[in-house]
């Protein structure tokens, strides 16, 4: 079963649509969603988390429709957003006491050993705290009641290296549970490339491609040829090429370049690069 | 939902507090003044019940809570009447609070009853009123139609003086409490249904 089904999800703003969106999460994976500043990635997960209504398509959470999600199943649901969270006048331990109230599987026990673990403190006030530290703290509160599904929105944008790790190592541990799903929305493509199963890529409002991240990098390749070299090759080969005075880069297919051809390994950067770049 | 309810109590915590005290100075200033009047203390309530959905909704603006707790186990409905039940709450702690000091100064139950009714009324009319203009223009705006209200009461305070409202109130004093007291309700409720038609059809 798919922990998430996103089927030609649409939704227009004025100067934006985000048009026909679909894509799964399917148990026991990571998905990450990249794109551009403003690419749609923040629509998509609002809409998701039920904060945005959806012009059309439909969503499904643990295979039930958006609209018909009960208590039971936003219970399984934890989010960690970069720009909003807990109210700020608030104590970790007042936010503590809040939340027993709301999810019907708060665990005080866990909840406190994440505390601990990520060095935060019960009687800080959630104003003192670093974006740092306000976002472990998202994690804890997430990671604290059972949620089987995670969704982080930027979640560790503005982090320093340590920090992030931290972050990343938390989620991998999280997947081992095989009943569980991530989805991950970051510019940090470096972290997608680390821990995502699945890759879908949003550019202006549409997906480009929503598919497995080994499966893409063995896909593609880049190559690094002169213009006259890069002619000899089946236009069909090449996805997009970006030519500078002094030489070309090219995002081909793999299994389409002929032997001789020397190809570089490529990254979700560079197809990422390539796909927003857009000339072929 | 009794989560969202302690959200609101600690996001109000230190409000109420000092609203207490407030009240408390201004009582024993009007206790050790021989000619002050205890009952226009109860002006407070009103005033404070008025600020209070503002306050509630802009804390949530700010930290942009409603987009938060979108995906929390708890209804848009839910979560809006933890607002209407805190102003009703707020609303009682205060009334018991200026009865208590009322009490102490050894008024009469008459009097307190008459100079309580009308503020109690008037602060649920008012917060309703705030707290669906709160929902649908958002708190900033809703602090415009705050001051709109207050011109309103002062305009309408004149009025009621110089029409000598108060020989009907006396001829039939029960009446206009509990019709008072009914209008108020279903001005809050009303305002209570409209208010989750709104957050529930808004984008955070």
């Amino acid at each position: 079963m798919s922990i998430l089904e996103v089927k030609n999800l649409c939704r227009s703003y004025k100067g934006f649509d985000l048009n026909n969106v679909s894509f799964d999460i399917p148990e026991g994976t990571i998905m990450g969603l990249i794109g551009e500043n403003g690419a749609g990635k923040s629509t998509i997960i609002n809409i998701i988390t039920n904060a945005v209504h959806k012009d059309s398509g439909t969503v499904k959470l643990f295979g039930v429709d958006l609209e018909n999600c009960n208590s039971d199943i936003w219970n399984s649901i934890a989010v960690v957003q970069a720009d909003c969270g807990f109210p700020e006048e608030l104590t970790i331990k007042n936010a503590e006491s809040v939340l027993k109230g709301i999810y019907k599987n708060w665990d005080s026990g866990k909840f406190e050993s994440y505390i601990n673990k990520l060095g935060l403190d019960f009687k800080k006030k959630i104003k003192s705290l670093s974006t740092g530290m306000k976002m472990k703290l998202e994690l804890a509160i997430a990671l604290s009641h059972s949620a089987k599904f995670l969704i982080l929105d930027e979640a560790t944008n503005g982090l320093d290296f340590m920090a992030r790790n931290e972050i990343l190592d938390i989620l991998m541990d999280f997947i081992q549970d095989e009943s569980c799903g991530v989805l991950l929305a970051s510019h940090i493509i470096e972290d997608m490339e680390r821990i995502c199963d699945y890759i879908t890529f949003i550019h202006n409002g549409n997906v480009v491609f929503s598919e497995n991240k080994d499966d893409l990098l063995d896909k593609y390749a880049v190559i690094n040829i002169d213009e006259n070299k890069l002619s000899e090759l089946d236009s069909k080969a090449v996805v997009y090429t970006d030519k500078t005075q002094y030489s070309s880069k090219a995002l081909v297919y793999r299994n389409q370049i002929p032997s001789g051809f020397e190809t570089e390994k490529t990254t979700i950067q560079d197809i990422m690069y390539f796909y927003m770049k857009g000339g072929k | 939902m009794l989560g969202l309810m302690k959200k609101e109590i600690f996001m109000m915590k230190n409000s109420m507090v000092t609203a207490g005290i407030v009240m408390l100075i201004l009582t024993i200033a009007m206790i050790s003044s021989e000619n002050a009047e205890i009952g226009i203390l109860s002006g407070y309530i009103v005033a404070f019940t008025a600020i209070s959905p503002i306050t509630m909704i802009a804390y949530d603006e700010k930290n942009k809570w409603d987009r938060y707790s979108s995906a929390m186990p708890a209804t848009k409905r839910q979560q809006v009447l933890c607002k209407y039940l805190m102003v009703i709450l707020s609303i009682v702690i205060l009334t018991a609070i200026f009865i208590a000091l009322c009490a102490i100064k050894g008024e009469t139950l008459i009097y307190i009853k008459g100079v309580i009714i009308v503020p109690v009324v008037m602060a649920i009319t008012i917060s309703g009123i705030e707290l669906l203009m709160a929902y649908k223009f958002g708190a900033n705006k809703a602090r415009f139609v705050l001051i709109g209200i207050m011109f309103l009461i002062i305009f309408g305070a004149r009025i009621y003086g110089a029409m000598d409202m108060l020989s009907v109130i006396t001829r039939n004093p029960a009446m206009f409490y509990i019709g008072g007291i009914i209008v108020a309700f279903a001005v809050y409720i009303a305002s209570f249904c409209l208010s989750v038609h709104f957050h529930s059809n808004k984008d955070f």
